[in-house]
């Protein structure tokens, strides 16, 4: 039996997430933002089906499929539950979000074991914004200061 | 008379410092291209063997070996045994010679593997010695072995080298530490061969193929199209063709000594005035891709007996690192006579300028730089003026003398006491919102806000209101924030009455103003009609008596929410169909 713990992740009617796909014993990381209404869990199927975004990237990057990795786990970090962050209009989201796989990109080096970022994200023209700068680095911090336990 | 005293050599740490030099994979694999060139070579092809070959090509660290062969003259016993020594001799090697210091072999081949082969025959015999970078280390002496030729690299000799000449080059045991894909390095490869070896390509017909694939000659400053086009005038040039600054000249760089170099200039495409030239072409980045513009590739190509040997080189600052020298390209072609006045490195990948070769060139590109420079800006401004200023101030100039209807028919005029307070209650939620405003135009800066105090400037209240401070801006203003990042939102204030202010980073913004930015048209009719929607609801606000302020307020700017979504969720499920990707072909 394998017993998953979903949380709240699959909750996104008021509530937008970035989230960080880690695998760390084939050193991968992908970053992805979602508004979805079935929240992160929900955004999954979209990156693991036949044709998904991870599943391909994992593939381009390690040359094996993604099928036999056994140790993924999905990191989400609640985005404010205010209009700009949960909206259609996704430019805050995607601001925080390339901000995050940068800090990601340039943190990988300090951490143990090393990973390689392989999502690929949008420059948004929002990432100059000091509110959207806090709140991705918060979340570069959590993910350092929790790595070595995940 | 001094004592010669006897310092040995410790040949695997010699090696070993050899092979970490520096080389990326294209610049070794182009090192060992250039002894196929010097042997006369017509057909050179190199072939990348993976460790697994079920992997993708674009899986790192998964190179086997290098394979480069050639059908040029080729090696005997002997000649093959000198090649491999550690500066070889250059006995063999003419004027016209791309080789310097008979280490290019060996440094690029053990830069990428532990394990050289060659394998050479000039006609009489194939023969095949290696070195092992281990092995040498091992016994601190420097060695080849000679070994049989196996199966597999008979079958490369059957199918590549049917003449019964010419040499196999492998590199083999290759380190996997940060080893760069298949992929990239066939991707480097076919841009640095086409440019390193243009005029061999071009003028000497030698073929050189990766796999199956033939590179093409690359010429860095696209000499054939400044040829049709003329010399650049920089105030009028908008960007969109090659032009010359300077034709080729000769210049002197000692007058004793009579070295002389030719240099040439040109000033390639602006690329940003390629989103705007043609409706619905955006065309920017299949030109940067076309003309190689890019941060690493402006400047110099310094080109010795016709082989790039400095690419895109700032000659040690005489050409500054700055984004308006992005289409400057120029060519220094010399010989080996100007060997002194550029001190050429091991791997032929950069150089260094002696002091008259830095002044006299410094001084006679003064003016082309000053030229490529003025002419990068001022297509840029072109660029700017037909993105976006001049549709926002031709809509905001319409605007001039026009007047909004006062009240609509069937609708009645509130009483003078009504009117009054409903414009007070606009004009106090407004004078709340100005701190908002900037509040938010500081956070799009960069800076750190907790609250704006009442004291803000006129200058910051107006730069927050419009955007930016600019007279021509009356009534529509285009603004990096509006409150909840709607797409819209009205502004009323008793200097400039009735305003919108537009949420330019909105996704269908920036359709209208990025996507269309050539449709100057569409940009004044949107800004309009967003004026007309910001007025309506200010209308509603003064003038419909049956419905309180504050329910308006709440369902009108609920409505303005949902348009703004709504059109933000058709952008994005119709990305790839809206105007200008939109074809009549598609929906005939």
């Amino acid at each position: 039996m394998l017993e998953t713990s979903i949380l709240g992740t699959f909750n996104g009617s008021d509530q937008a997430y970035i989230y960080i796909w880690l695998s760390k014993k084939h050193k991968i990381v992908y970053v992805g933002m979602t508004n979805s209404y079935t929240g992160t869990i929900g955004r999954a199927s979209g990156h693991f089906n036949r044709k998904g975004t991870l599943r391909k990237r994992f593939s381009e990057a390690r040359g094996y499929e993604v099928n036999n990795v056994d140790d993924i786990l999905l990191l989400s970090f609640p985005l404010p539950k205010t209009r700009e962050f949960i909206s259609v209009e996704k430019s805050y989201r995607e601001a925080v979000e390339y901000l995050v796989q940068k800090e990601l990109i340039l943190l990988r080096g300090k951490l143990n074991p090393t990973f390689d970022v392989i999502s690929w994200v949008r420059l948004s023209p929002r990432t100059g914004n000091s509110r959207i700068k806090r709140l991705a680095a918060e979340i570069v911090n959590s993910f350092e200061t929790n790595y070595s336990r995940f | 008379m001094s004592d010669k005293i006897d310092l040995s050599i410790d040949a695997g740490r010699l090696l070993f410092g050899l092979s970490r030099i520096g080389y990326t994979t294209s610049a070794a694999i182009c090192d060992i291209i250039d002894n196929s060139v010097r042997a006369n070579a017509q057909n050179i092809n190199l072939l990348i063997k993976k460790e697994r070959e079920d992997f993708s090509d674009n899986k790192r660290n998964n190179v086997k070996e290098y394979i480069i062969i050639d059908d040029g003259d080729g090696m005997n016993e002997n000649a093959i045994k000198e090649a491999l020594k550690l500066g070889s001799t250059d006995d063999h090697y003419d004027d016209k010679s791309l080789s310097k210091f008979g280490l290019g072999l060996k440094s690029a081949s053990f830069s990428q593997g532990d394990v050289l082969k060659v394998i050479s025959s000039d006609g009489t015999g194939f023969n095949k010695y290696e070195v092992s970078l281990p092995k040498v280390m091992e016994a601190k002496e420097y060695f080849a072995e000679k070994t049989e030729i196996d199966e597999n690299e008979s079958e490369l000799i059957d199918t590549y080298l049917k003449e019964g000449k010419g040499t196999i080059i492998i590199i083999s045991a290759i380190r996997l530490n940060n080893h760069p894909s298949v992929r990239n390095t066939i991707k480097e490869l076919k841009t640095k061969v086409g440019v390193i070896y243009f005029y061999f390509l071009s003028e000497s017909g030698i073929n050189i193929t990766i796999g199956d694939k033939k590179i093409d000659a690359i010429d860095p400053l696209f000499v054939s199209e400044a040829n049709e086009n003329g010399n650049l005038n920089e105030n009028e040039w908008d960007g969109t063709e090659v032009r010359w600054i300077e034709k080729p000249k000769e210049l002197t760089l000692d007058d004793e000594l009579q070295i002389n170099v030719t240099i040439e200039i040109t000033q390639l495409p602006y690329p940003p005035i390629y989103r705007i030239k043609n409706i619905g072409e955006s065309r920017d980045k299949e030109v940067r891709e076309r003309y190689l513009i890019e941060a690493g590739n402006y400047g110099f190509y310094v080109y010795r007996n016709k082989r790039l040997i400095s690419w895109a080189s700032n000659l040690q600052g005489i050409i500054p690192y700055d984004q308006d020298f992005y289409a400057f390209r120029g060519r220094i072609l010399i010989n080996d006579e100007a060997d002194d006045f550029f001190n050429i490195d091991v791997k032929k990948s950069s150089l260094t300028l002696s002091e008259e070769a830095f002044r006299n060139i410094s001084d006679f590109t003064k003016e082309a730089k000053s030229k490529s420079k003025a002419a990068w800006k001022n297509a840029g401004k072109i660029s700017r003026d037909i993105i976006n200023k001049a549709p926002n101030e031709i809509a905001n100039k319409l605007l001039e003398e026009f007047e909004q209807i006062e009240i609509l028919p069937g609708d009645n005029l509130p009483d003078e006491e009504v009117a009054l307070e409903r414009l007070k209650a606009i004009t106090d939620d407004m004078t709340s919102k100005i701190k908002w405003i900037i509040k938010m135009m500081k956070e799009d800066k960069g800076e750190e806000v907790d609250d704006v105090d009442d004291d803000y400037t006129e200058d910051e209240k107006e730069e927050a209101v419009k955007g930016e401070k600019n007279p021509n801006l009356t009534k529509i203003f285009r603004v990096s924030s509006v409150e909840d990042n709607l797409l819209w939102e009205p502004y009323y204030d008793t200097d400039l009455g009735n305003c919108v202010r537009i949420n330019k980073i909105h996704r269908f913004a920036r359709l209208i103003y990025e996507d269309n930015a050539e449709n100057r048209d569409l940009q004044i009719l949107f800004d309009l009609m967003m004026l007309q929607f910001a007025d309506s609801e200010l209308y509603a606000y003064k003038n419909i008596e049956k419905y309180e302020y504050d329910d308006l307020k709440v369902i009108l700017r609920e409505s303005r929410r949902i348009v703004s979504e709504f059109l933000a969720n058709m952008c994005r499920k119709l990305e790839n169909d809206l105007p200008p990707n939109y074809s009549d072909e598609k929906y005939a």
